[in-house]
């Protein structure tokens, strides 16, 4: 899908948020008696943003034709094979959206239980996420974690003054 | 300025500042060698840590993680024909059929030696040519430096990447990014809405290591976890260096000329190691009077591609510290090191800070020492070293980009943002958009603002002395000149591409 439609999908994006952010610098006030004040820089970003995203929508949505029009010629000679790419697509992105949950928890609750006991969880899980079926290794991922967590902890602690959230111990 | 060259050096060589050129160059060398790890994330890590230190030792550490970082990438190129980072590309070509012939040994002493010589190279210019070039930038006024930063953003929008609408994008995404926050000049505050942790903008340090390191991260995270098998590697003998002085001898025109290709290209704003090595190694194939032993296991390949990587250090260098323009992201991420000890990077490094310019130039010279000695006698354990599985280091390295996050002000804002420009960077990624243009419009944005704005006070609103002050005129013009040509060069090769689809 984004190799197809990628940069129709950015260019329709980036367009919306273009026009937001043009939008938002009604609200700016002059605090200044300068030519040009605060809401100056924004809105060329903005203009930017839009122009180059319209030209980026257009060579995309050209691209996707051409594309269609290549794939339609094919398909008479030879089988599809879309369907085994989104699988592959499919099988890779859980990994990736898995890190991005588990981060997001690690951060959430890191303050409330501490740093110890959340970056031993995060490390684990992470641990299991992106390791292959025969690399899972619970004793090894347990310890290494532990050790992780706590060598960081102290080092940063005393090393470098670094208060890390001690959370349920402190 | 021979004088500050020696207080340079009898400030790396103290104990503690020793210690952190030798870890900043071992844990450089582990980082390149890792393919998929590269110079960027180690600087990236350790920024953090930089905090609490002395300017001139942090900088210390971060020069031996650059010099390291981009050396070790040799090692997975020669013995497994894996490149550890973009800047090592072409020493497979020959590094690789060289280690299958037995002659590994061999490879690892020419690359290691034209490492060094191209560094050293390379380093010594740095040290000429900035300090002149700095005095000349001391004049510049707002004209002038608004032209630089626009030349700089352009140069590197148009150069990173295959397509330039989409660098010029990303670097708009990161003017935009870098507008959160108080405006230079009156410090009104853009883009809050309403959230006052949002008043001081990004922290500069969550939005680099969000979006080299953890958007990195995840891509390794979504193409299939591979360890890397080095069962089938070659096994190597280095005798002294791994070959003769007439072999050396032989070397030494296309040493010098890789290493003026790499220099030059590390000083062009938005290219580096990773363009200098192909280009330099072309180049190296295209004069030699026997091109078609190029690619089978040549000397020539692994000389030309190894010095012109670690010349690119000191070019790159170069407009980071005599203009603070960073040219790529390590430099980025240098800059940031030097905004972080409250440096003022730019023409006035020199006279305000002048001492630290030269620590750095001196640990530069001594991490390129370190750097040498340490793969020579450290060659064994770095090879261990890459067996180490990916899914068990990148957890580790997401937790220390979370805690240098935090870090930065000791709230977790930060770590949150770290976390929104790591998926900000991923998706940019897919999507086929450079990241480095987002990093360098989100450091180089606001100096233009602000200098556009300071300009315009003086001329009460007059664009005028914007084009005609000679030196603004020329680099705006430089700046509209590398959009076209870049323009022009897209349009031939889909035309190419368009005339073979139909033929």
């Amino acid at each position: 899908m984004i190799k197809k439609y990628g940069d129709v999908y950015a260019g329709i994006f980036l367009m919306v948020f273009a026009v937001i952010m043009y939008a938002a610098t009604y609200s700016f006030q002059r605090l200044t008696v300068s030519q040009i004040g605060s809401e100056f820089v924004p809105r060329l970003v903005a203009i930017g943003i839009f122009l180059l995203s319209l030209l980026l929508l257009i060579n995309g949505i050209n691209h996707a034709r051409q594309n269609k029009a290549d794939h339609a010629a094919k398909e008479h000679t030879s089988e599809p094979h879309t369907a085994k790419k989104s699988i592959v697509f499919n099988h890779g992105s859980f990994p990736v959206v898995a890190t991005i949950v588990l981060l997001i928890l690690y951060i959430a609750l890191i303050r409330e239980i501490g740093f110890l006991i959340m970056t031993t969880v995060y490390l684990v899980l992470q641990f299991y996420i992106l390791a292959g079926k025969s690399q899972r290794h619970l004793p090894l991922f347990l310890t290494l974690s532990i050790a992780v967590s706590v060598s960081v902890y102290y080092v940063f602690r005393y090393g470098f003054n670094l208060m890390l959230p001690a959370g349920i111990f402190g | 300025m021979l004088e500050m060259i020696q207080d340079g050096f009898s400030a790396v060589f103290t104990l503690q500042t020793m210690i952190l050129v030798l870890a900043g160059v071992a844990l450089g060398l582990i980082f390149g060698s890792i393919p998929g790890l590269t110079a960027t994330m180690a600087i990236a890590i350790c920024l953090p840590i930089t905090f609490g230190m002395e300017a001139s030792d942090g900088m210390a550490l971060l020069m031996g993680l650059y010099i390291g970082g981009v050396s070790g990438g040799l090692i997975p190129a020669i013995l497994l024909n894996l490149p550890g980072t973009p800047s090592n590309i072409s020493t497979t070509f020959d590094g690789y059929p060289m280690a299958k012939n037995g002659e590994a040994g061999k490879a690892f002493g020419l690359a290691i030696v034209f490492s060094f010589l191209g560094g050293l190279f390379s380093i010594l210019i740095l040290m000429f040519v900035s300090p002149p070039l700095a005095q000349l930038a001391v004049k510049f006024g707002p004209f002038e430096y608004f032209a630089v930063t626009m030349f700089a953003l352009t140069m590197i929008s148009s150069l990173s990447g295959n397509s330039i609408l989409k660098g010029l994008l990303s670097g708009l995404l990161g003017i935009g990014l870098a507008l959160v926050g108080s405006a230079p000049i009156d410090a009104y505050p853009r883009f809050t809405f309403g959230f006052d942790s949002l008043d001081a903008g990004f922290e500069l340090l969550p939005v680099m290591i969000g979006l080299f390191a953890i958007s990195e991260v995840l891509k390794i995270a979504q193409s299939q976890m591979r360890s890397i098998d080095h069962t089938n590697a070659p096994d190597y003998t280095i005798k002294g260096f791994g070959f003769s002085l007439a072999e050396f001898v032989k070397q030494r025109w296309n040493g010098l000329r890789s290493a003026l290709i790499g220099v030059g290209i590390g000083i062009l704003p938005g290219i580096g190691g990773g363009t200098a090595n192909i280009i330099s190694y072309v180049t190296a194939k295209n004069q030699s009077k026997y091109p078609e032993k190029f690619g089978k296991g040549y000397s020539d390949g692994i000389v030309a591609s190894e010095t012109a990587n670690n010349a690119a250090i000191g070019g790159a260098l170069v407009p980071l510290l005599s203009l603070g323009i960073p040219g790529d992201t390590v430099t980025a991420l240098l800059l940031g090191g030097l905004v972080l000890h409250g440096l003022n990077p730019g023409p006035l490094l020199f006279e305000q800070n002048g001492a630290v310019v030269y620590v750095i130039f001196a640990a530069l010279i001594v991490a390129n020492v370190v750097m040498m000695i340490f793969l020579y006698f450290g060659m064994r354990i770095f090879v261990k070293i890459l067996s180490v599985p990916q899914h068990l280091l990148l957890p580790i390295i997401l937790v220390l980009c979370v805690v240098g996050a935090f870090g930065v002000n000791n709230r977790l804002f930060d770590a949150g943002a770290l976390i929104f420009f790591g998926i900000l960077g991923f998706v940019l990624l897919k999507f086929h958009f450079p990241i480095t243009p987002v990093i360098l419009g989100f450091i180089l944005g606001p100096i233009a603002e602000t200098n556009l704005r300071r300009g315009l006070m003086y001329t009460q609103g007059d664009f005028m002395p914007f084009l005609t002050s000679p030196i603004a005129a020329i680099f705006l013009l430089f700046a509209l000149g590398s959009v076209m040509l870049t323009i022009r060069r897209n349009v031939k090769k889909n035309k190419e591409s368009e005339t073979t689809i139909a033929s």
